[in-house]
């Protein structure tokens, strides 16, 4: 059972600038690694004396290795918890990579309230709950990346997608129409790891509300 | 001898479990694979999906495969009360949509049921049960405890909308303070309000020293009724051994509409998921026009053959090849007694290629005439040459 070392905690990050700025700030509280993904190839680093060990993953993964308990804590934006839904703790809002997921679409766009609305987004569920609490029949059009995409090409009337800054949006001739809900970087917990290494996991949460945050 | 030596962990632990439920007069009940759609659609959020394999019967009824037990096992319950508990137990595979992949899998479940005049001793022994086939199931167990009655008595308080309701109960599900604090100031639930919401979604702990936290947020006596009732379960099961594996955490909710009273959860160490879910479900019943309470849990066990390998790196024991020329009367014999002390027995013919065989021995013997050749003095060969 070496895969669950009760002296190593396992942290998920995300790969990308919300990972790097994550890193940074629990080494700041003292879960550092004499080494960090820019220094190396490797896949996993670890520091042994303090017995802790992170891996960098696809963002939309982070919450499947911690409900799969492959990792017992992870970093992962609000969006993702909403999307998949996954069993696990969300135990503190980390204030980090804010954004928000709205419907946008051409900025001289009208809207047919009489017919089928088409929508681009990598968010499904979302999507279709929003719409579906306003009573409107919709197309989902489910694309990968480069949302902004679809509207300016015809493939969709609007999107539904993430809006950081918004100068995408504007430099693309878009225009935000509503905004669905807020986003920011939740630290999450696996259920049981949360029972059986709970005295680290609550370590880490202290420091981080009171040092960190 | 542990004649289970060679069984899958899943089907060891379902063994020893029925044992249990067994030594505790609990009855089996078999109630088949499959129900009538309706059971379930009108149940849809116990089930929290309703996703189901469903086929049309000979009358063009739809039926669907089960995905749970336990409406099966409420339906079957006599609408009038039986002078007795009804104390059942079922073994049964259960069909459901995984969520990551959108496929339906059998998942094998074991649970019990307790029906009847539900008092404070008959929570008690399904806590012990469950805590006792935590103890079954791995060193290392924790079983989570709450009381809807206390978190229903809080919520209560606050007179929100339905929907409000429902997003706080998920927040506190997931323990998410800083959800639960942005909900209830969007219903501008302030000051002390606020405060005992967010400390009872925060709180949890070892039962005993978790306790007196939770005391300090009774506000009502519905909350009260239910502090009282988890304090004496605790107290009766810390009392019987139980103390470091019991939890108070309310994060353990659920839908409000089915369940009520005391609410558990338990997990192993090892296994990433919770295996064991139970609570007090009245409200189930009366919404299914029985006039029973009713107590029980559910314990899946697939993920024991996930993560709990058995790290045995062969199949059987002993590899037996026999030839032409051997004594059949003396190699029958053998097998027997070697089983008979517990050993596994492959048996093939001498000669036979074995590089493509979907087996694993740990040692390799012959059988010529009437005796056992150890082939490997490597392994343990002492019995067979003793023979020879």
């Amino acid at each position: 059972m070496t895969k669950f070392n009760q002296d190593v905690l396992n942290i998920a990050l995300p790969k990308g600038r919300l990972g790097n700025a994550v890193y940074k700030l629990f080494a700041d509280i003292g879960y550092d690694c004499p080494l960090y993904f820019d220094k190396t190839r490797k896949l996993i680093i670890e520091n042994q004396e303090t017995g802790i060990r992170y891996f960098l993953v696809k963002p939309s993964d982070v919450a499947i290795y911690v409900e799969k308990g492959a990792a017992d804590v992870g970093v992962v934006g609000k969006d993702i918890l909403v999307e998949t839904g996954p069993d696990v703790y969300e135990m503190l809002d980390l204030g980090l990579g804010k954004c928000r997921v709205a419907v946008a679409g051409p900025r001289d766009y009208i809207e047919d309230t009489g017919a089928t609305l088409r929508v681009a987004t990598k968010y499904v569920n979302i999507a279709k709950k929003y719409y579906a609490g306003r009573s409107r029949d919709i197309e989902i059009i489910k694309l990968g990346g480069s949302i902004e995409l679809a509207p300016i090409l015809g493939l969709s009337d609007v999107i539904v997608d993430i809006v950081e800054t918004g100068s995408t949006i504007r430099e693309n001739n878009l225009k935000v129409f509503r905004e669905i809900m807020d986003i920011s970087a939740r630290f999450i917990a696996n259920k049981s790891s949360y029972k059986f290494k709970s005295a680290r996991i609550d370590d880490m949460l202290e420091k981080l509300k009171s040092g960190g945050l | 001898m542990d004649e289970t030596q060679n069984f899958k962990q899943d089907e060891r632990i379902a063994l020893k479990l029925r044992r249990l439920f067994e030594s505790r007069g609990f009855k089996r009940v078999n109630l088949g694979k499959f129900e009538e759609y309706d059971l379930y659609i009108e149940n849809r959020n116990f089930l929290q999906s309703d996703q189901m394999i469903t086929f049309m019967d000979m009358n063009g009824k739809l039926m669907a495969l089960k995905p749970d037990v336990t409406l099966s096992v409420v339906k079957n319950i006599p609408a009038k009360p039986l002078p007795t508990f009804q104390k059942l137990y079922y073994v049964d595979e259960i069909y459901r949509m995984s969520p990551e992949n959108r496929e339906f899998r059998a998942l094998n479940q074991i649970g019990v049921e307790l029906v009847g005049d539900i008092d404070l001793f008959a929570n008690i022994e399904v806590v012990d049960l469950a805590l006792t086939s935590l103890a079954v199931m791995g060193e290392r167990y924790i079983l989570d405890l709450s009381h809807l009655g206390f978190v229903r008595g809080l919520l209560g308080e606050l007179e929100l909308s339905h929907g409000k309701e429902q997003r706080i109960l998920s927040a506190i599900h997931a323990k998410s303070g800083h959800d639960v604090r942005a909900i209830l100031e969007q219903a501008e639930v302030e000051g002390e309000a606020q405060d005992c919401v967010l400390a009872l979604s925060q709180l949890h702990g070892p039962l005993p020293e978790v306790l007196p936290r939770a005391r300090a947020l009774i506000r009502n006596d519905g909350m009260q009724e239910a502090y009282d009732e988890l304090s004496t379960v605790a107290e009766a099961l810390g009392h019987n051994g139980f103390s470091g594996h019991l939890n108070l955490d309310f994060s353990v909710v659920n839908d409000l509409g089915y369940y009520n009273g005391l609410m558990f959860h338990g997990y192993v160490q090892g296994l990433p998921q919770g295996v064991l879910n139970g609570g007090r479900y009245d409200n189930l019943m009366h919404k299914m026009g029985k006039k029973s309470g009713a107590i029980g849990f559910g314990v899946s066990l697939d993920q024991f053959n996930t993560y709990f390998r058995s790290g045995r790196h062969y199949d059987f024991d002993l590899l037996i090849a026999y030839d032409e020329d051997s004594d059949w009367k003396a190699l029958l014999a053998k097998v027997k007694e070697l089983t008979a002390a517990g050993k596994t027995v492959r048996l093939e013919r001498a000669g036979t290629d074995l590089s493509q065989a979907d087996f694993v021995c740990e040692s390799h013997c012959r059988f010529s005439g009437n005796k056992l050749i150890m082939d490997n003095l490597s392994a343990d060969s002492s019995e067979g040459r003793d023979e020879a």
